[in-house]
C-alpha cells in the first residue's frame, strides 16, 4: 500500500482549496473593504427593467448566497409586484427589497453595489451611464446600448469610474462557443472567409391604433428617450417573438436579438474585440442574398435565416474546415475528429467562464474583468447597430473600426445617435 | 433667398393641387419605384424630380393620414424608403428636392397632423439648409408633437443655419421640459454661442435643465466648456453637483484623450477637492493613476492609507499590478496603519514576491479577530513558515476552527528543516495535551526518524486525547515488532476503549506489513487463548493479515453458533486487506437469510476494495462492483458502490453507473461517481470523459452534478 508524500505544492494547492471553504478570497473585494459593517462578500443588487429576461437573472440572484436583491425596478406596477413577491419568497438571504417605479431611487442608494438592466434596448445607455456613474457595478442585457454613441459612452464610462460591466451576450459563457472560437483562433480549420449566422426574423412593425393606457404602468416612462407614440399593447409588449423587439424605436430587430449573441461570437473567434468590420451590406442591395458584414482581411458575416446544416446558429468555414455552433452545447466539425480534439500546452486559450452570471459577481468581488465588459459589448453592440443602419438607409456603410466613425457618407452618420426627447440626456 | 423662394413656388403649386383634388394618373407619370432605387436609371432635373416628388405626395398624404392607422404603415413604410434613399452620396439633387416637397407638404396646415408629423420626421434623416425655413416654422408650431419634430430635425440638421432657430426658440421658452430639449439639441450641435446659456442652465431649479445643460457643455468638448462647469460646481449640491461633477469629469476625459493631458490633469486636481462622495474622491482617483503612470507610486500608497474603502481597492489594485518593488517595501511599512482585510490582501502581495518580511507581517495576523486575515496569515505562513513559526501553526493547530487546523496541520506538514522535528518533539513530549497529540500526529506524518520508541513510551500516557494520537501514530509508523506487543496487550486488555484503540492502531499496522503471516500465526493462537471479549476484537483484525489460513479461519468463525464470534468475523471479511475475500463478501452480502448487518458489512467491505484494490484488473473489480449493485438491499449500500466505480478509473465502470442514473433513488450519487470516473478519464483519454460527461449533463440530475460535467466538458 502506497503512503502518500505531502509535497510542498500539492500542499499549497490543498490549502488553497481549504482556504476557500475557510472563506477568505484570494482577492480582497471592495465590498470587504467597505469596513466592519460590511464583513461579508454579500453583494447588494438592484434589479431594473423586471419583465421577461430578468425572470431568469431574479431567479440565479435570489438562489445566491453570497446575493441579496435589496430593490425591484419597473414602470408596469404588476410586474413590479410580481417581482417583489418572488424575491421574498426566493431569496437564501432575507431581507428588505424595495420597490419602485423609477431607476434613479435604485441608484440614488448607497447600499447598492450593483444593477441587472433588463429594461427594453432603448433605456439600457440611459440607467448603466447612471449607474456607472453612481459607482454600480452592471450587468446590463444585450445590445449593450441601442446607437453606436452610446456604446462609445458606455465604455468609456466605464473605464472612467473603473466599474465592472457584464453585457448579457451570455455565449461566451458556454463551453461549445468557447470550444468553437479556440478552434477557429488556433487555426485548426484554417483561414476563415465566410461565416453563416442565423437570426431568423420579427415580424413588421407596423401601426396600431391607440389603446387606453393600462393602469398601474406609466407608458411616457416606458418610452423614455424615444418619440412619442399612441400607446398599442403591440408596442410595449415583451415577447421574444415580437413584441417591442420589433420596433426600431426600441431595439435594433434581429440584429440586436440574436445578432448581438452571435456576431458576438464572430467577434471573439476572429480575435476581433478591438476592432470590428469595415463594411456592411443590406440583403438586397445589387441583388445580395444575405445580409453581410466584412472584416478587412475580406471575411464575410451573412446572416442566413435558415438552412444552416442540422439547424446550427453559426457556421464558420475555413479553408481546411468548418464548425457549427449552437447552444445546448451543440457543435460539429469538418474534419469531425476537431470538435473533441484537446488543446495542446501552446494552443491558444480564450477566456473561459462557465457561468455569465457568475462570472459577472466573481468580477464584482475580484475586480478581474468580466468576459463580456463593456469594451467588448461595445463593439458587438457597432455591429448590431451599423446592420440595421445598413439595412434601413438600403444601402452598404463603410465603417472605419478604429476611428469608429462611418466612412464617406455624410447621411448615414447622421444615425450613430438618436435624438432624445426632452429631458433626457445622457 | 434662394431656397425661400423655391420652397414658396413649390408651397403655391402644392396648394393648387390640393385645392384641385387628386389629378388623373397619366400615362407617363413617374412612379415610386423609379425614384426610391428600386428600378433606377432615371434622369431628371431639380424641377421635374420636384413635380414628381410633389405628385407622389399628394397620393401618400391621405393614406398618411388614414382614419385607419394600421393602413398608414405601408405608405409611411414607402415614402423612408424614398427618403433615405436620396441620402446616398450622389443623391443630392434628388434630397434636396425631396426635402423641399417633405417640407412644403408638412408645413401646411390643410394636411392632417399625423400625415405632417411624418413628413417632419423625415426631415430628421434628409434635411439640410433647405429644411431650416419649415423647420424654423414649425418649431413654433401649436402641435407639441411637431413642434418637437422639429427640434429633432434641426438637431440632425447638418446646415449651420440651423442652429439660430434653436437659440430662438430658447430664448422664448418658458417651460423647462422645451428649455432641455432644447439645450439638449444645442448641446448635440456643439454650439459653442450657447456656452453662457448652458453655463446659467447649470443652476436651473429644474433637474432636467441642469442635466441637459451639464450635457451640452459636455458635448462641447473643450476647455471653454470644462471652464462654465467648474464654475458653478462648487456652488451645488445634491443631484446637481452629482449630474454637473460627472460632465466636468467626463469632458476633461475626453480632453486628455485628445491630447491636452496637462489641462486636464490640472481639472483632475481640482474635481479631487470638489468631489462630495466616496465614489466622486475614487472616480478621481482612478482617473489620477490613469493620467500620470510615473507618479502612481506615491499615489498608490496615498490611496492604501485612505479612509475611503473604495479607493483602497483601487489602490490595492493597481498595487497587485505594478511592477515597482519600491512600492512593495513601501507597503510592508505601510502594514500596521492599514485595515485588517487591506493587511491580508497586501501579505498576499508580500508572500507571492517572496518578500523576507513575509512571514513576520503573517505571524502578527494569524491570531487577529478577522477570519479574513487569519486566513491569510495561515496561507502565507503555508509557504513561507519556518521553523519560528512552528509555535503559532501549533498553536492553531490544535485548538483552531476545523478548516483552519487543517491548513495549519499540512503547513506543519510540509514545513522545510532539519530542526522542525526536534522542535515538534519537543512539544510531543509535555505540556498541553492538544498541543502534545497535535505535535505527537505531525511527527509520524512526516515519519520522523526514530518515532516509534518514542511513541511506544508515551502509549501508556495517561492523557486519552495523547494515547489516541500515538495510537494513530503507531497505525502509520508502527512495524511487526509493535504489532505483536500490541497484540499481546489485546489479549488482557480490560478497558473497552483501550481495546478498541489497539484494534484501530493495528488496523493501520497490519495492512503496510508486507510479510504479515508469522504474525497471523501469533494472533490466530492468541485469539485462541483469549477472554470472550478480547478474542472477538482479535478476530476482526484476521482481515488485516490476510492470506489462505485466515480465510479458512475466518470462514470457520463464520459458521459459529455464537453470534458474537460470527459478526467478529464477517467484520473481518468486512477488513481484508485485499480482493481474495470479495468472492466471501459477495455470497455473504447476497445471503437474505442473514441479516441486515452482515449484508451491510459485506456491502462496504466489497466497496472498500473495489476503490482500493490497484492490483486488481479493472475489469473484475468493475464486474464485482457490477454485480453487488445489483443485489444490494438499500440506497446507502447502493451509494457505496457507485462511489467505488466511480474512483476505479477505467471506462468499464461507465456504463454500470450511467445504468443508475434513472434509479430515483441514488441518481444524484449515480451522477457524482460518474463525474468522478469523467474526471479520472480525462488526462489519458478525453474522449471517453466527454461522452461520459455529455451523458451525465443530458440526465441532468441535480444542478450540482450538471455543473460539475460542464466544468468537465470546459477542460
Amino acid at each position: 500500500m502506497k503512503t502518500p508524500v505531502v509535497s510542498r505544492r500539492s500542499f499549497l494547492k490543498s490549502s488553497a482549496a481549504a482556504a476557500s471553504s475557510i472563506g477568505f478570497p484570494m482577492f480582497i473585494p471592495s465590498r470587504v473593504l467597505a469596513g466592519p459593517e460590511a464583513p461579508s462578500n454579500k453583494i447588494n443588487v438592484g434589479l431594473i427593467g423586471n419583465g421577461l429576461i430578468m425572470q431568469g437573472h431574479r431567479g440565479y440572484l435570489s438562489a445566491d448566497e453570497g446575493v441579496q436583491v435589496v430593490a425591484v425596478c419597473d414602470v408596469h406596477k404588476e410586474k413590479l409586484d410580481k417581482a417583489l413577491a418572488e424575491v421574498k419568497e426566493k431569496s437564501k438571504v432575507k431581507g428588505e427589497c424595495q420597490a419602485v417605479a423609477e431607476f434613479e431611487a435604485v441608484i440614488e442608494r448607497a447600499d447598492v453595489d450593483a444593477v441587472v438592466i433588463g429594461t427594453p434596448d432603448h433605456w439600457h445607455a440611459a440607467i448603466a451611464l447612471a449607474a456607472i456613474r453612481a459607482g454600480k457595478d452592471v450587468y446590463v442585457e444585450k445590445p449593450m446600448t441601442l446607437t453606436v454613441l452610446e456604446a462609445q459612452l458606455v465604455r468609456e464610462a466605464a473605464l472612467r469610474h473603473g466599474r465592472i460591466v457584464q453585457v448579457g451576450t451570455q455565449q461566451r459563457s458556454e463551453r461549445a462557443f468557447r470550444k468553437a472560437v479556440e478552434i477557429v483562433r488556433n487555426g485548426w480549420i484554417g483561414k476563415v472567409h465566410t461565416i453563416y449566422a442565423k437570426l431568423g426574423e420579427f415580424p413588421a412593425p407596423g401601426s396600431y391604433p391607440e389603446m387606453p393606457v393600462p393602469a398601474g404602468f406609466d407608458y411616457d416612462r416606458w418610452l423614455g428617450p424615444t418619440p412619442w407614440f399612441p400607446y398599442n399593447d403591440a408596442r410595449v409588449k415583451g415577447d421574444y417573438g415580437g413584441g417591442w423587439r420589433c420596433f426600431w424605436e426600441y431595439g435594433s430587430r434581429k440584429n440586436g436579438d440574436w445578432g448581438a449573441h452571435h456576431f458576438d461570437i464572430i467577434q471573439w473567434a476572429l480575435d476581433m474585440d478591438d476592432s470590428g468590420p469595415v463594411e456592411f451590406i443590406p440583403k438586397g442591395f445589387g441583388g445580395a442574398e444575405f445580409q453581410t458584414h466584412i472584416y478587412a482581411d475580406g471575411t464575410k458575416v451573412h446572416r442566413k435565416d435558415a438552412g444552416i446544416k442540422n439547424d446550427h446558429m453559426i457556421h464558420f468555414v475555413g479553408e481546411k474546415g468548418e464548425v457549427f455552433v449552437s447552444r445546448g452545447d451543440k457543435l460539429e466539425t469538418t474534419p469531425e475528429d476537431l470538435a473533441k480534439k484537446a488543446l495542446g500546452p501552446n494552443d491558444i486559450r480564450v477566456y473561459e467562464s462557465t457561468n455569465h452570471r457568475a462570472n459577472w459577481l466573481e468580477g464584482i468581488r475580484t475586480r478581474k474583468q468580466t468576459i463580456c465588459h463593456a469594451g467588448v459589448g461595445a463593439r458587438t453592440a457597432h455591429i448590431c447597430q451599423l446592420s440595421g443602419i445598413a439595412e434601413r438607409l438600403g444601402r452598404p456603410i463603410k465603417w472605419d473600426p478604429k476611428k469608429e466613425e462611418i466612412i464617406g457618407d455624410p447621411a448615414a452618420a447622421r444615425w450613430l445617435d438618436r435624438p432624445r426627447r426632452a429631458g433626457y440626456a445622457l | 433667398m434662394k431656397t425661400t423662394i423655391l420652397a414658396s413656388t413649390a408651397a403655391a403649386v402644392f396648394l393648387a393641387m390640393v385645392a384641385a383634388g387628386p389629378p388623373a394618373r397619366a400615362a407617363d407619370k413617374i412612379k415610386l419605384e423609379q425614384l426610391d432605387g428600386t428600378t433606377p436609371g432615371l434622369k431628371l432635373g431639380s424641377i421635374e424630380l420636384g413635380k414628381a416628388y410633389d405628385d407622389l405626395l399628394k397620393e401618400m398624404i391621405p393614406k398618411l393620414a388614414a382614419d385607419e392607422v394600421k393602413d398608414r404603415y405601408p405608405i409611411q413604410m414607402d415614402l423612408q424608403k424614398l427618403a433615405l434613399y436620396t441620402t446616398r452620396p450622389g443623391g443630392e439633387v434628388e434630397r434636396k428636392a425631396l426635402s423641399i416637397a417633405l417640407g412644403t407638404a408638412a408645413g401646411q396646415a390643410a394636411v392632417k397632423q399625423p400625415a405632417r408629423v411624418w413628413l417632419a420626421r423625415l426631415l430628421e434623416y434628409t434635411g439640410a439648409e433647405e429644411s431650416v425655413p419649415l423647420l424654423n416654422s414649425l418649431l413654433n408650431d401649436k402641435d407639441v408633437e411637431l413642434r418637437e419634430v422639429a427640434r429633432r430635425s434641426l438637431e440632425k440638421n447638418p446646415a449651420p443655419t440651423a442652429v439660430a432657430p434653436l437659440q430662438r426658440a430658447l430664448a422664448a421658452a418658458k417651460d423647462p421640459k422645451s428649455r432641455a430639449g432644447l439645450i439638449q439639441s444645442l448641446g448635440e450641435r456643439k454650439d459653442a454661442a450657447s456656452l453662457p446659456v448652458f453655463e446659467k442652465g447649470l443652476t436651473d431649479p429644474d433637474f432636467s435643465v441642469v442635466a441637459a445643460s451639464a450635457g451640452a457643455l459636455v458635448k462641447n468638448g473643450t476647455m471653454a466648456g470644462a471652464a462654465g462647469l467648474a464654475r458653478v460646481l462648487p456652488t451645488l449640491k445634491g443631484p446637481a453637483q452629482s449630474r454637473v461633477f460627472e460632465a466636468l469629469f467626463e469632458l476633461v476625459s475626453s480632453v486628455s484623450r485628445s491630447g491636452d493631458a496637462a489641462s486636464a490633469a490640472k481639472v483632475l486636481l481640482r474635481l479631487d477637492e470638489w468631489a462630495v462622495t466616496p465614489h466622486q474622491k475614487a472616480a478621481i482617483f482612478n482617473a489620477r493613476l490613469a493620467a500620470d503612470p510615473k507618479g502612481s507610486v506615491a499615489l498608490i500608497k496615498d490611496g492604501l492609507k485612505s479612509p475611503n474603502k473604495e479607493i483602497q481597492s483601487v489602490a490595492l489594485k493597481s498595487a497587485l499590478a505594478s511592477p515597482d518593488k519600491s512600492l512593495l517595501e513601501g507597503l510592508t511599512a505601510l502594514i500596521p496603519t492599514l485595515p485588517v482585510a487591506v493587511k491580508a490582501q497586501v501579505l498576499n502581495m508580500l508572500v507571492e514576491n517572496k518578500n523576507p518580511d513575509a512571514e513576520k507581517q503573517a505571524l502578527g495576523l494569524i491570531n487577529e479577530k478577522d477570519a479574513t486575515a487569519r486566513g491569510a496569515a495561515l496561507t502565507a505562513l503555508a509557504t513561507v513558515g519556518t521553523v519560528a513559526s512552528l509555535d503559532a501553526l501549533l498553536g492553531v493547530g490544535s485548538t483552531g476552527t476545523p478548516d483552519e487546523k487543517g491548513v495549519a496541520l499540512r503547513a506543519l506538514e510540509a514545513m522545510k528543516g532539519d530542526d522542525v522535528n526536534a522542535k515538534l518533539l519537543e512539544k510531543a513530549t509535555a505540556g498541553d495535551d492538544k498541543v502534545r497529540a497535535a505535535a505527537i500526529g505531525l511527527l509520524s506524518t512526516r515519519k520522523a526518524a526514530d518515532l516509534t520508541p518514542k511513541l511506544m513510551e508515551w502509549a501508556n500516557d495517561g492523557s486519552p486525547l495523547v494515547a489516541s494520537a500515538v495510537a494513530m501514530a503507531l497505525g502509520r509508523a508502527g512495524g511487526e515488532e509493535e504489532a505483536r506487543a500490541m497484540i499481546k496487550d489485546l489479549k488482557t486488555a480490560a478497558d473497552p476503549g483501550k481495546r478498541t484503540s489497539l484494534r484501530d492502531t493495528l488496523l493501520g499496522i497490519l495492512p503496510r506489513l508486507e510479510k504479515p503471516e508469522e504474525l497471523g500465526v501469533t494472533l490466530s493462537r492468541t485469539a485462541a487463548n483469549a477472554p470472550t471479549a478480547n478474542r472477538l476484537i482479535l478476530i476482526e483484525l484476521f482481515g488485516g493479515v490476510g492470506g489462505d489460513a485466515m480465510l479458512e479461519a475466518v470462514r470457520t468463525y463464520l459458521a459459529d453458533d455464537n453470534d458474537d464470534v460470527k459478526l467478529a468475523a464477517a467484520k473481518a471479511l468486512g477488513n481484508w486487506r485485499d480482493f481474495a475475500a470479495a468472492p466471501d463478501l459477495q455470497k455473504m452480502a447476497a445471503d437474505t437469510a442473514l441479516d441486515l448487518k452482515y449484508h451491510a458489512i459485506a456491502v462496504t467491505g466489497l466497496s472498500r476494495l473495489v476503490s482500493s484494490s490497484d492490483k486488481t484488473p479493472a475489469a473484475e473489480r468493475v464486474k464485482a462492483a457490477a454485480d453487488l449493485l445489483k443485489i444490494s438491499r438499500r440506497p446507502e449500500e447502493k451509494r457505496a458502490v457507485l462511489s467505488a466505480l466511480g474512483s476505479i478509473g477505467d471506462n468499464a465502470a461507465a456504463e454500470t453507473i450511467l445504468g443508475a442514473l434513472s434509479d430515483a433513488d441514488v441518481k444524484v450519487e449515480a451522477g457524482l461517481a460518474a463525474t468522478t470516473l469523467a474526471e479520472k478519464l480525462l488526462p489519458a483519454n478525453a474522449a471517453a470523459a466527454t461522452a461520459l460527461a455529455t451523458k451525465i449533463k443530458a440526465a441532468a440530475v441535480s444542478d450540482a452534478v450538471t455543473k460539475k460535467a460542464e466544468a468537465i466538458l470546459a477542460k
